[in-house]
C-alpha cells in the first residue's frame, strides 16, 4: 500500500516538476480561459439580458472547455521517447498510474479555475466565494478529470485527439454540467428549487462512479 | 516468491503477435537459459524489437505464452518486471527533468534500495557524474544514450534486454558497455541483445541467434567464429531463409 501512494506521488511530483519548468500546459489554458470570459463578457455587455444570470453557465463552459486542453496534453509528455513505455516497464500497478495522472489534471485544472476566479467574479459582478462554491467547484474538477484522465489516454495515440476527446468527452459529462448547473442556480438565487443537496449528491454520485470506473477502464486500455 | 529451480529463465512457446494483420513474431519457440548471453540479428523489420518488447511485457502475445522464471507474462506480470532490464531505440526518459531527477524517479519506481548510491556508482561507470544536474534536452544524443542505459542497469536487473545498445555511442562508450556487460555475465545475468553489429557477437563471444520474417531461421553457437564467417552465415541464412 505504500508502494502504491508513492507511486501515485512520484507521478505528481514528475509531472508537475515538468509543468514548472515548461509551463506547456497552464499558461495556454490560462490564456484561453481568460480570452473566452473576457469575450463571452464583451459580447453580452451589449446585450439585452442580464448577463449575472448566464454568468455561471458561461463559467461553466469556460472550465470544460480549457479542461480539454489539459487532458490533451495528460499523456503528450509520456508519448515523447516512449516515455509510457518506460513506465510500464517498472512493476507499477496500472491504476497508481491513473490516481497519478488524475491528481495532477486536478490540481493543474484548479489552479486555472483559483488564478481566474477573482477576474471572473469582477467582471460578471458576481460573489462565487463560499463553501457552497467551493465545494461545487470542488466536486466538479474532480469529476471532470475523473472522466477525462481516462479518456486521455484513450485519445493519446490517436492523430485526430484534439478532435475526438471533446466529441468523446462532453457527452459523457452531461449529467454533471446539468448539476452544476441546477446547484449553482439555486444558490445564487436564479432557479425557485430548493434540492440544492440533491443537485450535490449527483455531483457525488457522478464522481464516485467514475472514480472507480475509470481506473478499471484505464487500466485495461493501458494493457491493451 | 519465484521458482528458481527451473532451468528455463525465459520460456517462449509458439508465439505470435500481430499488427494490422502482418506478423511481427510468427510461431516463435526459444527456451533461453539463466546466465545466457545471446544476440538476435537480422534485417530491419524483422520482429527484435517486438520480441523484447513482448518478453518485458510492454506487449503481450496475440497467442502463445512466454514464461519467465516460471510466471507467466500474461498474469505475473508485475513479478516480472521487477527483474528485468530494458532498453529501447527511445531513451524512456524525460528531456525536462535532469539525469538525476529522470534516475531517481525511475528508480523509486522499480523501489531500488540505497538508490542514491547506485545511480552515483553507475553515473561514474558510464562517465555521466558531470551531467547529473543537467537537464537531458541540454545532452547530445550519444550521452542520452548513456543515460538510458544507466536507467536500465539501476534496478540491478537479473535478466537485460538490449535494443541496439551501442547506437549512438562513442568508441569509448561502447568499450565500458562491453565491459560491463561481461562483468554482468561472469555473475550469470541473463543478457539478449538486438544488433547489426556482428562485432559485438564477437566482442561478447555470445550465441547468434538469426531473425527474418517474425521466425527463428538460425541458432549459432560458434564464439570462436572469424568476422568474415559470421557475416557470411548470416547473408546465406537470409537469403536462403530457411527455418533451422
Amino acid at each position: 500500500m505504500k508502494y502504491y501512494f508513492s507511486t501515485i506521488a512520484q507521478i505528481v511530483l514528475k509531472d508537475l516538476k515538468i509543468e514548472s519548468r515548461t509551463k506547456e500546459t497552464i499558461i495556454p489554458t490560462f490564456i484561453f480561459a481568460l480570452i473566452s470570459i473576457c469575450v463571452f463578457h464583451i459580447s453580452l455587455s451589449f446585450g439585452v439580458i442580464s448577463y449575472q444570470k448566464i454568468s455561471l453557465a458561461i463559467w461553466i463552459l469556460t472550465i470544460l472547455y480549457s479542461s480539454i486542453l489539459i487532458m490533451n496534453r495528460a499523456f503528450a509528455r509520456e508519448l515523447e521517447s516512449e516515455n509510457l513505455n518506460g513506465i510500464l516497464t517498472s512493476p507499477i500497478h496500472y491504476d497508481a498510474l491513473y490516481f497519478g495522472k488524475l491528481s495532477y489534471n486536478i490540481i493543474i485544472l484548479g489552479s486555472v479555475q483559483i488564478i481566474l476566479s477573482p477576474i471572473f467574479s469582477i467582471l460578471f459582478e458576481i460573489n462565487i466565494f463560499n463553501y457552497e462554491m467551493l465545494l461545487i467547484f470542488l466536486l466538479s474538477t474532480i469529476g471532470i478529470c475523473s472522466v477525462g484522465t481516462t479518456f486521455s489516454i484513450m485519445t493519446a495515440f490517436n492523430t485526430i485527439r484534439d478532435v475526438l476527446m471533446p466529441l468523446l468527452l462532453i457527452p459523457i459529462q452531461i449529467p454533471l454540467i446539468i448539476a452544476i448547473i441546477e446547484s449553482t442556480n439555486i444558490l445564487f438565487g436564479f432557479s425557485n428549487s430548493s434540492d440544492l443537496i440533491n443537485w450535490i449528491l449527483l455531483l457525488v454520485s457522478f464522481d464516485a462512479i467514475f472514480l472507480v470506473v475509470s481506473p478499471i477502464a484505464f487500466s485495461i486500455i493501458v494493457k491493451n | 516468491m519465484i521458482p528458481t529451480n527451473n532451468k528455463s529463465e525465459i520460456q517462449i512457446s509458439k508465439i505470435s503477435k500481430y499488427f494490422n494483420n502482418n506478423a511481427a513474431i510468427n510461431n516463435l519457440t526459444l527456451d533461453i537459459n539463466k546466465g545466457d548471453l545471446i544476440t538476435f540479428v537480422g534485417p530491419n523489420g524483422s520482429g527484435k524489437t517486438t520480441l523484447f518488447k513482448l518478453i518485458s511485457t510492454i506487449l503481450t502475445p496475440d497467442s502463445g505464452t512466454i514464461k519467465i522464471k516460471n510466471l507467466n507474462t500474461r498474469n505475473k506480470s508485475q513479478l516480472i518486471k521487477s527483474k528485468i532490464g530494458f532498453t529501447s531505440h527511445d531513451s524512456f526518459l524525460y528531456k525536462d527533468l535532469t539525469l538525476k531527477e529522470n534516475l531517481n524517479f525511475i528508480g523509486n519506481l522499480f523501489q531500488v534500495k540505497n538508490l542514491e548510491q547506485r545511480i552515483l556508482s553507475l553515473c561514474q561507470k558510464f562517465q555521466m557524474s558531470d551531467f547529473i544536474n543537467r537537464p537531458l534536452k541540454t545532452l547530445s544524443k550519444g550521452l542520452v544514450k548513456r543515460a538510458s542505459l544507466i536507467r536500465t542497469f539501476l534496478n540491478d536487473p537479473e535478466i537485460l534486454l538490449l535494443d541496439e545498445p551501442l547506437s549512438d555511442l562513442d568508441v569509448e562508450s561502447q568499450k565500458i558497455l562491453i565491459e560491463f556487460l561481461k562483468n554482468e555475465s561472469l555473475i550469470q545475468k541473463t543478457i539478449l541483445i538486438s544488433t547489426h553489429q556482428m562485432e559485438l557477437c564477437i566482442e561478447l563471444k555470445t550465441q547468434i541467434m538469426i531473425i527474418k520474417q517474425g521466425k527463428l531461421i538460425k541458432h549459432l553457437n560458434t564464439p570462436s567464429a572469424s568476422i568474415y564467417t559470421l557475416k557470411n552465415i548470416y547473408a546465406e541464412s537470409i537469403q536462403s531463409g530457411d527455418i533451422n
